[in-house]
């Protein structure tokens, strides 16, 4: 994606809101492509799992397309999209809590194959921030799936506490603990680690 | 200043500034200056976008969408977003229900003589057992209504509406996201 500014982008994806609301599939087509990073990307921290992130980004992108009339604009589209996300990635991980009986432990979070974590986008020839980004989103996929969604939310989705809680239906106080929590986890890691 | 407070501004997100006391305090214990550095450097990094779709995923979507006219259909009928008796008549079995319904009242005397007919060749006889089975004193209930094939009829229809509200509630009840109740817990 160009780099736009914030404004002008802002503008653009009502205008294509507007347009896939009229039925538009180039419109939608677009938004796909403007928000299909960060809502997999939010699917994948939540489900741990590729194939699973995949799945529930999609489905959440025909169910945003299949809901764009009761779209009334009160949030933003991301914000909006990241909700349907967010429910679907929990459903599905609430199916796979179901089948499993348990949730996935954090030693197999740890042995998760590299392909499930996704290359860094990082600079040509930075490959030392490349590793870093890759051994800190290990370091994310191992948190409890509260602590996980909420930091997704708020540093990856660049969401404030507010529409953090919104979109995962929490207190905000309750995602302000998660997160303390979270930098508690990652810090002590990232030391131990020494990243 | 101590250690306890420092890890919990850190553990807060830094948020409020930074004055003389905090960065004394980080300068003259080793540990909370370790801390400190490490949580910046986390802060940093974790704003880095490090998440790609995968190549296909527009395309994937996109083949959805243009299949997804049933779909929208059944999209009406998701639970925040219309009043409950929309939703209640939008139910397969509240359909199926009227249509019965429908039938009965537009072929009646058709389905009456039909039901009459099922009623004797299948129904009565088994009735008939039952109420022997019941004909002692302590079960002296009188069910001789059951075997007209009218009143029949009328008790299973009656009986439909109860069905899909049961139906209704088992659905919604099954369809609750338990991860979501933990996630708030």
């Amino acid at each position: 994606m160009d780099p736009v500014r914030p404004d002008a982008q802002e503008a653009l994806i009502r205008s294509l809101v507007e347009r896939a609301r009229g039925g538009d599939q180039a419109a939608f087509r677009e938004l796909v492509v403007l928000h299909q990073d960060r809502a997999y990307g939010l699917a994948l921290r939540i489900t741990r799992s590729s194939a699973d992130a995949e799945e529930v980004a999609q489905d959440a992108f025909v169910r945003a397309w299949l809901a764009l009339a009761r779209f009334r604009g009160e949030s933003s589209f991301a914000t909006w999209l990241h909700r349907i996300v967010a429910r679907r990635a929990l459903d599905r991980l609430s199916e796979l809590k179901a089948r499993r009986g348990r949730e996935v432990e954090v030693e197999e979070a740890e042995s998760l194959p590299d392909p499930l974590l996704a290359a860094p986008r990082a600079a040509p020839g930075d490959f030392a921030a490349a590793t870093r980004g890759r051994r800190l989103e290990r370091l994310v996929m191992r948190l409890p799936a509260a602590q996980r969604m909420a930091v997704t939310l708020y540093y990856y989705e660049d969401r404030s506490v507010e529409q953090a809680a919104a979109i995962l239906e929490m207190p905000e106080n309750t995602v302000k603990t998660h997160l303390a929590r979270a930098r508690a986890a990652l810090r002590a890691a990232w030391q131990k680690e020494g990243l | 200043m101590d250690c306890e407070r420092f890890e919990r501004w850190l553990n807060e997100g830094m948020g409020v500034a930074v004055g003389a006391e905090w960065h004394a305090h980080a300068t003259s214990c080793a540990h909370c200056g370790a801390a400190l550095a490490a949580a910046r450097a986390l802060d940093a990094a974790l704003g880095q976008p490090a998440v790609e779709a995968p190549a296909d995923f527009t395309e994937r979507v996109m083949e959805r969408v243009a299949r997804a006219r049933v779909a929208r259909l059944l999209a009406w009928i998701e639970p925040e977003v219309l009043p409950w008796w929309v939703r209640a008549a939008a139910e397969p079995a509240t359909a199926l229900s009227l249509a019965l319904a429908a039938l009965v009242l537009w072929q009646y005397p058709l389905l009456a003589r039909f039901a009459a007919a099922a009623f004797q060749a299948l129904a009565s006889p088994a009735v008939a057992t039952f109420m022997h089975q019941l004909a002692a004193p302590r079960f002296a209930l009188d069910l001789s209504a059951l075997s007209d094939p009218f009143v029949f009829t009328g008790l299973v229809l009656a009986g439909l509406p109860f069905a899909w509200w049961a139906g209704l509630a088992v659905y919604h009840w099954s369809g609750d996201s338990q991860a979501l109740r933990a996630a708030r817990r």
